[in-house]
């Protein structure tokens, strides 16, 4: 930081040469857009009608709000005076998103806005322009779709954990429940436990949305940070079971139509439910943080 | 004291930079949009893939012990976009369960799911996962083998996937197929082909497999051959892959 004051306090003219022009960032922007907005137009119609990935154009969106809210601090980083790996970081990037248009890989896609974004950044700042923006482009991970076998496996696992522990509290309450694999038989019902139960696709969104709110939130307390990101799968996964359970009751106590009705209503409100319960976790860590500081 | 670079170095550089987008934005603007459906896709009509009788073979309507869903486990609509489940039996009285499921796009999530998460969600043990290969008249193709057991049934099972023309088991292969597929620019369908039988006794369910797998695609005219045993070839696929 004492090297920028010092270069911060040159004469005017031969500073804001050596930074970089706002119309020359914007014409950048420009670029970006032109170059992303057919992918996006593909994109939309085939990766991001998956529940599990709708929250892509989202993540698109924060990251650009993101970068633009940090654009006083980038406009007083000088340049580096190495350009070259960024460059070639970018060639790589505009590559991967080559092989990705050209073939239609979704993942390809997507995964190369990083390295297209973060080689621009590293050619014209190097490395303190991605101190500045490390976290828009960490965050663009989000976009990329997971591996099949990975999601396959998580799935599995999830579902495997939400039958047990709904099956276990059921019994403990006294109900007449067994299981059998992935079936729940409850009374005179039989149900099922399906992929979209599994709860990964809002997972995968409430981890981005904690992630987000940690960063500008928390981003000058990073133990509440870390606090906050921790929590977001626990508390996912508890409100999914819990949703799992009400489900249950439901068809329970009411018949098939109105399991039906509650499954199709319940995934909305859950993810609220999981929302506020994260901001509720955070209140009470802020809390907990200033009783600490004092 | 650091290096200043030179007044005139941003606008060099970010000229190279909108340069480099605006060329590749034109590059794919200007690209003819890749066939997304990959392989000639006409509408697939399963129905009359698997003739009623082949072989020795005839279609079973009599009995009600339907295959396991391959929907029910997958429950999404997604994944496959077609299937087909027939009972066979033979003049002996032995029967096979047959179950074709076809994806028109074989990668990341849409692909095939495994038939073991299939019968494991069903209350299945699974037990005695091995793979081998079987030869065909259209070339080997590889077979996963499981015994699938829950109180009452005993259920030996046989499955192998297409992805586009090469059959393949899940793992690394399948990724290798889909790979290879999409450096041609195309998203490869796939089918997944599953047979099982009642049996107590998996090495004599086996082959009794093995026979009605290679009667079947013997009986097949070529083109559908192509799409339940992949392209004729003479060598492994494991081995050219």
């Amino acid at each position: 930081m004492s090297k920028h004051t010092t270069i911060g306090s040159l004469p005017g003219p031969i500073q804001t040469e050596r930074c970089l022009p706002t119309w020359q960032l914007v014409v950048i922007m420009l670029a970006l857009i032109a170059l992303y907005f057919p992918v996006y137009r593909e994109l939309a119609g085939t990766l991001w009608q998956q529940e599990a990935y709708a929250h892509g154009p989202l993540i698109v969106l924060a990251c650009i709000g993101l970068m633009v809210a940090r654009r006083s601090v980038l406009l007083k980083l000088t340049l580096t005076v190495h350009p070259a790996p960024g460059l070639m970081l970018l060639l790589v990037g505009l590559a991967m998103l080559w092989i990705g248009v050209t073939r239609s890989f979704p993942g390809w896609m997507t995964a190369s806005h990083i390295p297209v974004i973060s080689g621009i950044i590293l050619m014209l700042w190097g490395g303190r322009g991605l101190r500045v923006l490390w976290f828009p482009v960490l965050f663009l991970f989000f976009v990329i779709p997971l591996p099949g076998i990975f999601i396959e496996v998580m799935t599995w696992q999830m579902k495997e954990w939400i039958a047990m522990s709904s099956v276990a509290t059921l019994q403990a309450l006294g109900y007449p429940v067994a299981r059998s694999g992935m079936i729940i038989l409850m009374g005179q019902y039989q149900m099922l436990i399906a992929d979209a139960c599994s709860g990964l696709h809002s997972i995968l969104s409430l981890s981005a949305l904690g992630m987000l709110y940690a960063y500008v939130s928390a981003r000058q307390q990073p133990a509440r940070a870390v606090c906050l990101l921790l929590s977001v799968i626990p508390i996912a996964m508890a409100v999914n079971g819990l949703r799992t359970l009400i489900l249950l009751l439901m068809t329970f106590h009411h018949g098939d139509a109105v399991g039906r009705y509650w499954h199709d209503l319940t995934g909305t409100v859950m993810f609220l439910m999981a929302l506020a319960l994260l901001l509720v976790f955070d209140k009470s860590l802020v809390v907990l943080f200033r009783g600490r500081h004092r | 004291m650091i290096r200043l670079p030179p007044p005139w170095l941003s606008f060099t550089r970010v000229s190279v930079i909108v340069s480099l987008l605006c060329l590749m934005a034109g590059v794919i603007w200007l690209n003819p949009k890749p066939d997304a459906s990959g392989f000639e896709r006409e509408a697939v009509v399963m129905e009359n893939w698997i003739p009623h009788s082949f072989g020795g073979w005839r279609l079973d309507d009599t009995v009600n012990v339907g295959p396991l869903s391959l929907i029910a486990a997958a429950e999404s609509e997604t994944v496959y976009v077609q299937t087909l489940e027939r009972i066979f039996v033979d003049d002996d009285g032995r029967r096979i369960m047959l179950s074709l499921a076809y994806g028109d796009r074989q990668e990341g999530d849409l692909q095939a799911h495994r038939p073991e998460f299939c019968y494991k969600a069903q209350g299945f043990q699974l037990s005695a996962l091995h793979d081998i290969e079987l030869a065909t008249v259209q070339g080997v193709i590889p077979l996963r083998r499981m015994e699938a057991r829950r109180p009452g049934r005993s259920e030996p099972v046989s499955y192998w996937l297409t992805i586009g023309d090469r059959p393949a088991l899940p793992g690394f292969h399948r990724k290798l197929a889909q790979l290879r597929h999409g450096l041609t620019g195309k998203t490869p369908d796939g089918l997944l082909i599953r047979v099982s039988s009642l049996d107590e006794n998996p090495e004599q369910a086996y082959a009794l497999h093995n026979e009605f797998i290679m009667t079947l695609i013997e009986s097949l005219p070529p083109d559908l051959r192509r799409r339940l045993a992949g392209a004729p070839r003479s060598a492994s696929p494991n081995l050219d892959a």
